[in-house]
């Protein structure tokens, strides 16, 4: 494929999945900025490996498992910095909401900060199922692990939730 | 998606239909802003002009493993052997003769049978050689090998550029751990090439970061402020193989592959190992012959912690690397400490220069007196 060819190629993924690619690295990392230069990251390898794409699995598994990649690359640099969790990201509550509206915001967000508060491996499963939409097999080829693995992780995520919100496993 | 019910404190009930609305929902105020999108097509599009460059002057290995096959995959293996050693290397005359046998065993290997499979620990272990490619069943026949193949450290000249060991056809920049029942399986594959008893403890296998691909030059070197901005991607394991004396004699290299090469012969080396989704890569050739010393300073973390603690007074070691510099035969132990960086030469083909070997410097020196090393003809 022509260098111009592929630079469409590119833009085009940049485009479909350059959201989804940020927003995982941003759960991975939590920080905006770490999850920015993993997202650039991400296209650059993108852009190395695209001729090794034999489309075995989809373009966003294959999208998804290079960007998890990266952001474990982030993690295991022994020397990168510690990064908490940023406050800046949760949802903004305007005056014109509701009593209704605003306890529903605060249901999500505290889901969402719950969520962002998991250990890493389970933080990155809830992602991968719940927004990625992964099945077990997809998301055992990303994270190279078993799917009787992800299963396992994925019910003791539920399970962490439920307990970080004070609740108690009903199924 | 399976239907999930738990609850929380305040009624919140956690079903996977409300995890995901909430969730995904939260998540999608998180967008690329036209600047990180306008910035990273740009850097796209120069990694794919000067990609595109490489690919003309370059070679890939998967890629043409993939196309030839195994018989002509055997030949290109053994050139890769031959032209993956330090950069600038040549071969003296007097290793001509052992380089034209390499020649032919790669042509033995032209007739090679199927590749064989065994199972090891539910793991699949694919050993892609024949009985003809294997010279010499005696217990130093890996290492004869590897001598006879020109791999010894007189074959080499000094390269004017710092490199590694190149593993960029792996796919994979992420090096996880190097499982024990990993290293017991391509440790026999290795042993049952070549005849051999080597023995590995599985706790002291190495993790080994590497340069830049393209090399570092006297000039990076000299710009560089520290060892980590030269680091490339890649990483790859260093198994250290003991004889039947207990002395350790060889370092195998084995890195993980992205690909699973459910094909082992379209893999770019001879021992494909998978299990539980994961792959590694080895290759019979490449283990690098060491001296038990050598080989035991390499391996003794501690003793280049005591180092930098007793000669700079160090109060918190807060990172460790070991750094290839030069195709696996030479390396930097690279340790942060109380937020500097020091390095310890373990050089054990190239010339040290200024540099005393085993003995801990300030990073910036080292780079200095290597920078010095290669601009010296």
């Amino acid at each position: 494929m022509a260098p111009s060819e592929k630079m469409n190629e590119i833009t085009r993924l940049v485009e479909q999945y350059g959201d989804d690619v940020l927003r995982t690295a941003y759960v991975m990392l939590k920080s905006k900025e770490l999850a920015e230069d993993a997202y650039q990251e991400t296209f650059l390898r993108i852009c190395r490996y695209y001729d090794s794409y034999r489309k075995e699995c989809s373009e966003k598994t294959w999208i998804t498992g290079i960007a998890v990649n990266v952001c474990r690359d982030f993690l295991r640099s022994a020397w990168r910095k510690r990064v908490t969790v940023t406050d800046d990201f949760s949802a903004h509550i305007s005056e014109s909401d509701t009593q209704e509206m605003v306890e529903k915001k605060d249901e999500k967000e505290q889901l969402f900060r719950s969520i962002m508060k998991l250990p890493d491996k389970y933080r990155e499963m809830i992602h991968l199922y719940y927004y990625q939409e992964l099945d077990i097999k997809e998301i055992s080829r990303i994270l190279k692990i078993p799917g009787g693995t992800v299963k396992s992780r994925l019910f003791k995520a539920r399970n962490l939730l439920a307990g970080m919100l004070g609740g108690e496993a009903n199924g | 998606m399976a239907e999930n019910q738990k609850k929380g404190r305040n009624g919140m009930l956690l079903d996977d239909d409300f995890i995901k609305k909430a969730y995904t929902a939260e998540l999608k105020q998180f967008k690329a802003s036209d600047e990180l999108i306008e910035t990273t097509l740009e850097k796209c599009r120069a990694e794919l002009e000067g990609g595109g460059k490489k690919r003309r002057s370059g070679f890939s290995w998967s890629r043409f493993a993939l196309t030839v096959g195994a018989p002509v995959a055997a030949c290109l293996l053994v050139l890769f052997i031959l032209f993956s050693q330090p950069m600038g290397s040549k071969y003296d005359a007097n290793y001509a003769p052992q380089a034209s046998g390499a020649s032919e065993m790669a042509n033995a290997s032209g007739n090679a049978e199927a590749p064989q499979a065994l199972d090891k620990d539910s793991g699949s272990l694919n050993l892609i050689f024949s009985e003809s490619l294997v010279p010499e069943r005696t217990p130093d026949a890996g290492a004869q090998a590897v001598q006879q193949f020109g791999l010894t450290s007189k074959s080499y000249r000094s390269p004017n550029v710092l490199n590694s060991l190149d593993y960029t056809y792996a796919l994979t920049p992420v090096s996880g751990d190097l499982p024990p029942e990993t290293v017991e399986a391509i440790l026999d594959a290795y042993n049952q090439a070549w005849g051999t008893r080597y023995t590995c403890d599985v706790n002291k296998v190495l993790d080994v970061s590497t340069l830049k691909v393209g090399g570092i030059t006297a000039e990076d070197l000299s710009k560089a402020t520290g060892f980590e901005e030269l680091l490339g991607e890649q990483a790859y394991h260093m198994v250290p193989l003991q004889d039947e004396n207990h002395a350790n004699s060889l370092l195998l290299p084995v890195v993980e592959s992205a690909e699973s090469y459910d094909d082992p012969t379209a893999a770019p080396l001879e021992i494909v190992y998978s299990n539980a989704g994961r792959t590694w890569l080895a290759s019979m050739y490449s283990a690098i012959p060491s001296n038990d010393d050598q080989i035991a300073f390499l391996l003794d973390r501690e003793e280049h912690k005591r180092l930098v603690r007793e000669t700079y007074k160090v109060k918190q070691i807060t990172g460790y690397k070991i750094i290839d510099i030069n195709h696996g035969y030479d390396f930097i132990i690279l340790i942060e400490a109380d937020g500097k960086e020091y390095a310890i030469p373990h050089l054990t083909v190239g010339s040290p220069g200024t540099l005393e070997n085993h003995k801990v410097y300030q990073a910036l020196d080292v780079l200095k007196a290597l920078a010095e090393r290669l601009k010296t003809p």
